[in-house]
């Protein structure tokens, strides 16, 4: 079990690391400059990159659902977002409801 | 990706009224959920508010989820099929949701093009360093595009 806690502690260090030596770097950085920019475009990429690859060739339980629900999900999370003026709770909801009901729906076709 | 994550976000919510150890405690708070919503208010909010509006809205995100996290843990064998695989798709799809339907700025908009193309790509090239590569690949595209569409006779 000591070993376990050990374990625990050298992750949170590993990752405070980053956390902690991001601050001294950002001070350096001006928000309308064109690094911050960049820094900006590499962010959003990597987090688009991250969710488009869960989505579209996921591992786990979601493999089990078809491509087409997932996409189709993630739409009608979009319109439902959007036609309820932006509610979160909606548009989520809305998404995960599309993927249960289509699974339901193909387990009853067979 | 943390170490990006965390730049462009203390940057955006340093103040003077604030001191280091305000700013090494948002550092810890950051996550997906955290940045996207710190990104999208925090430059209309005034500087000094910045900061109590992340830790407020974060730490209330961090103490919610280490409750809820047991309680999952116990339940979720109890849940039909069906409803499990709800609850997972409900990671990819908060964050499809809060990403691409909020997107405010056109910088964002062809970030997110980029990433979402890279992303599957990149996979398929190394799964080990996919995410890695596709931000920095697809990043930097998108950066050279939007400065172009910024100054198209450049």
């Amino acid at each position: 079990m000591p070993e376990l806690w050990l374990l625990v502690l050298a992750c949170a260090v590993g990752t405070y690391l980053w956390r902690g030596l991001g601050v001294p770097l950002s001070g350096r950085i001006e928000t309308d400059s064109e690094l911050f920019n960049w820094i900006a475009c590499v962010a959003y990429a990597m987090v688009a990159g991250l969710i488009t690859r869960i989505i579209v060739m996921p591992t786990g339980m979601l493999a089990h659902s078809l491509l087409m629900d997932r996409l189709l999900a993630c739409a009608l999370a979009l319109i439902a977002f959007h036609a309820s003026r932006r509610n979160l709770f909606v548009g989520v909801g809305g998404g995960v409801l599309t993927l249960i009901v289509l699974g339901y729906a193909r387990s009853l076709l067979g | 990706m943390t170490k990006t994550d965390d730049s462009t976000t203390t940057r955006v919510l340093r103040d003077e009224r604030y001191g280091r150890p305000a700013i090494y405690l948002a550092a810890h708070l950051i996550s997906m959920t955290g940045w996207a919503a710190a990104m999208r208010r925090c430059p209309e909010l005034p500087g000094t508010q910045r900061m109590p509006y992340f830790i407020g809205f974060a730490l209330t995100c961090v103490l919610v989820s280490v409750a809820s996290c047991p309680i999952g843990f116990y339940l979720s064998s109890a849940f039909p099929p069906l409803l499990r695989l709800g609850f997972v798709f409900l990671t990819p799809v908060y964050f499809f949701v809060i990403l691409i339907g909020d997107v405010r700025t056109r910088l964002a908009a062809v970030a997110l093009a980029c990433g979402a193309l890279a992303g599957p790509l990149f996979h398929l090239v190394s799964a080990q360093w996919g995410i890695l590569l596709s931000g920095f690949v697809g990043g930097t595209i998108a950066y050279l595009i939007q400065r172009r569409l910024r100054q198209p006779h450049a």
